[in-house]
């Protein structure tokens, strides 16, 4: 099994690809609310935050190795040779770090005084949460093996202890200065900040989840060894290093998941991010977990009474308690997730929000469902393909595949069907709501596009395998056997398409009709000269030609603004398109306007 | 507000480094019992950085010294020996196995350095120690790269 802080390894790179991609979706939908840079510049803000920030990361260091030095002269074993390298270097890097650190910063914040208008930069933003996700990241790995230590488990950690001596107050007060930077905040910066606390709280849910599942995983099988194994080496697993490890895991990530999800968050409602992370929570933290369990525990059932088992009951049913650790632990995620989502949606968002929700896990189940039938297709088509002399009969291979696709089935269909029905019925009562709903056509165009991909895909490979025997004259049973794979996952996805075809077919019938499109004038380049006060009548002209039109001032004594009666302004429109240039110039006379079109 | 933060943490952080830089210069290395398994180790350690060789090998045992040459240990130990003065090195354990007492010591050695500050080595080492006629000898060790010191580690019979 993997280690819980494999899982937390896992998670923290998917987050950070996350946070990526999420970053430039927010980015794009900065330039509305950001408004015109009035502080320091962005050239001057990014020298000083970067230096602020780099220097930040010196100073820590220094001071951890100054701490470590301490704590290692005050708790560690006995010296038999001292050196004074790790004091020296911290020392250093803190000489150089304070000053660096404190004339930027002090710089900045300064700044920040005589222009609040600078609190919503992006830059400043990202140094704040930057820093506080490198303390969180230390933090979580130095607290971790600091309550190891507690639990007796191990060396004296001088380091992680120095590490959350120092960056403690480091997260504190970059958290402080960021939670009073008041109303000054744009969407960016308050994406910037929910990016922060949303993979805070998936941190910390994957570090308690996966402490909670192994701890749960060492009771049940502690209990399951006692009862039916024959332990050779006299367990004590159940108070072992890795239970302990385990548990530290576990109280880190509740800690970390308390303050963030429960205390910061908690306050931050309809958010994108808080839905992606209830999404990703819900579905991906407790529904997974809950059906791969479910499966673990079916299998080890049905392969048994199937007669695919080789040994005996207790080793046969070994896998049962971590089956049941995973699916306690993804039921616990998947019911408290659910529950928030119901209690956050409002009524507006409840539709969209429980078609969505329906609709992924339905999804999740289609595709149990379409490996169960690639795997009973492959399995049929190598019984009849096989034509090779038996020397000796395996029934269990064929019955431990029986037993695998019984289980995807079990698992797949009840989730497939449950959730597909609870989209289905209300499509059918209410279907001019339903039917065109988004998250309804994105289930649909995914499958239809999957099915697609994947037939696209097996259909090359089938043919490809059929051309080659073809031409080597070689076509046989060992044909079929070798695309027995290809074709089914060919007829599996015949069996999916055409049924996913017919409701795309049936929804896009009761979509509205779209309008005929009306004609847009192309717009041209128009300069009109005008005196002071011409805004009304530029306002009529643009109007009647559908874009916006430069005003030009004419400061003449003998300038005026020119007043045209609807039918004349219509004339002018006329005009103005009718010329051959792509610029326009209008120049208002005694006789109404002179069109004078150029290139 | 800000300013009592600051101020706060640069004096707490001042004192710090005070107080970190007066302990580390008062508290030397730890004073062991000459007659014991650790004192040896400790007299090995630094007679082999500051090359007395011959007091080195004097804390060999007298099977360790026919078997083995010393010549050839501080040969094959090369660099790492000169590394020493760079680690900090405190005793993890004395067990005793039989006659022989195992000195386990940890070796500390800080090198490099980045944003994110040094990288730090840590490794654990065995030193297998045994009195012959009043006085504690080292049997082996399972320290740098000479595989003959290596192979005595097992106590002498």
């Amino acid at each position: 099994m993997m280690s819980p802080l494999m899982i937390v390894s896992i998670l923290f790179q998917i987050a950070v690809i996350g946070a990526i991609i999420y970053g430039v979706f927010v980015w794009r939908r900065k330039a509305a609310e950001a408004g015109p840079d009035v502080g320091i510049g962005t050239p001057r803000r990014f020298y000083f935050y970067s230096i602020s920030f780099i220097a930040l990361m010196l100073l820590v260091s220094g001071v951890t190795m100054v701490v470590m030095t301490l704590l290692d002269e005050l708790f560690g074993g006995p010296v038999i040779r001292g050196a004074t390298t790790r004091l020296a270097t911290g020392l250093a890097l803190t000489i150089v770090g304070l000053p660096l650190w404190g004339i930027h910063w002090r710089f900045v914040q300064q700044k920040v005084e005589e222009q609040p208008s600078e609190r919503r930069s992006i830059l400043r933003r990202l140094y704040l949460y930057v820093s506080m996700g490198v303390a969180l990241s230390f933090l979580a790995y130095s607290g971790f093996e600091v309550i190891e230590w507690v639990l007796q488990f191990g060396d004296f950690p001088a380091f992680s202890c120095a590490a959350v001596i120092v960056w403690m107050p480091v997260w504190a007060y970059h958290w402080w200065v960021a939670s009073n930077e008041g109303t000054e905040t744009t969407l960016l910066t308050r994406g910037i900040g929910r990016l922060y606390l949303y993979l805070a709280s998936a941190l910390g849910m994957a570090m308690l989840a996966s402490g909670v599942g192994f701890l749960v995983y060492f009771v049940l099988n502690e209990g399951y060894s006692a009862a039916f194994a024959v332990d050779l080496t006299g367990s004590e697993r159940l108070f072992g290093d890795t239970a302990r490890s385990a548990l530290s895991v576990a109280l880190v990530g509740g800690v970390i998941w308390w303050a963030h999800w429960i205390g910061f968050a908690s306050k931050d409602r309809s958010s994108v991010l808080r839905w992606v992370y209830l999404f990703v929570a819900s579905i991906g933290g407790g529904t997974v977990p809950t059906l791969v369990g479910a499966g673990l525990v079916l299998y080890a059932l049905l392969s048994w009474l199937l007669g695919a088992a080789s040994d005996g009951a207790a080793s046969h049913f070994e896998d049962i308690p971590a089956g049941i650790a995973t699916l306690a632990v993804g039921i616990a995620l998947w019911v408290y997730h659910r529950r928030r989502m119901i209690a956050e949606s409002t009524d507006a968002e409840s539709f969209h929000v429980d078609r969505s929700y329906d609709l992924l896990i339905a999804a999740i189940g289609l595709l149990t469902v379409s490996f169960a039938s690639v795997a009973v297709l492959d399995t049929f088509f190598k019984l009849i393909s096989d034509t090779s002399p038996v020397i000796v009969d395996s029934p269990v291979e064929w019955r431990e595949r029986l037993a695998i696709v019984v289980t995807l089935l079990l698992v797949g269909v009840p989730v497939w069907l449950a959730h597909w029905r609870r989209v289905q019925i209300p499509a059918l009562a209410d279907p001019e709501v339903e039917r065109v709903a988004l998250p309804r056509k994105l289930y649909v165009m995914g499958v239809l596009c999957l099915g697609l991909l994947a037939l696209v895909g097996g259909a090359s490979s089938t043919l490809f395998i059929f051309l080659r025997d073809l031409l080597d004259v070689e076509l046989s049973a060992n044909t079929l056997r070798d695309l027995s794979t290809a074709l089914s996952v060919v007829l599996t996805t015949l069996l999916v398409i055409p049924y996913h075809w017919v409701i795309y077919r049936q929804d896009r019938e009761l979509e509205p009709d779209v309008p005929e499109p009306v004609a847009v004038p192309m717009s041209k380049s128009v300069m009109l000269l005008t005196a002071s006060g011409g805004e009304d009548f530029a306002g009529q002209v643009e109007g009647a030609l559908g874009y916006g039109v430069t005003r030009v001032n004419w400061p003449d004594p003998d300038a005026f603004v020119p007043t045209l009666s609807p039918d004349q302004i219509e004339q002018l429109t006329d005009q103005v398109s009718a010329a051959p240039g792509t610029s326009v110039l209008l120049i208002p006379d005694t006789e109404g306007i002179r069109v004078i079109s150029y290139h | 507000m800000e300013r009592y933060w600051l101020i706060g943490g640069a004096t707490l952080l001042g004192l710090l480094l005070v107080v970190s830089v007066a302990i580390s210069l008062t508290r030397g290395e730890t004073v062991f019992d000459p007659d014991s398994p650790e004192f040896t180790v400790q007299r090995y350690l630094k007679a082999l950085e500051s090359e007395d060789h011959e007091a080195a090998e004097g804390l060999w045992s007298p099977k360790l010294r026919e078997d083995c040459s010393f010549e050839s240990f501080v040969l094959d130990a090369g660099r790492s020996l000169g590394s020493m003065s760079e680690s900090r090195i405190t005793l993890e354990e004395a067990r005793v196995v039989g006659e022989t007492t195992v000195v386990s010591i940890n070796v500390v050695r800080t090198s490099g350095g980045g944003i994110f500050g040094p990288s730090e080595w840590e490794r654990t080492y065995d030193f297998g120690v045994r009195q012959f006629e009043g006085e504690w000898l080292i049997t082996g060790h399972r320290w740098l790269g000479s595989s003959c010191v290596s192979s005595h580690f097992v106590p002498d019979p």
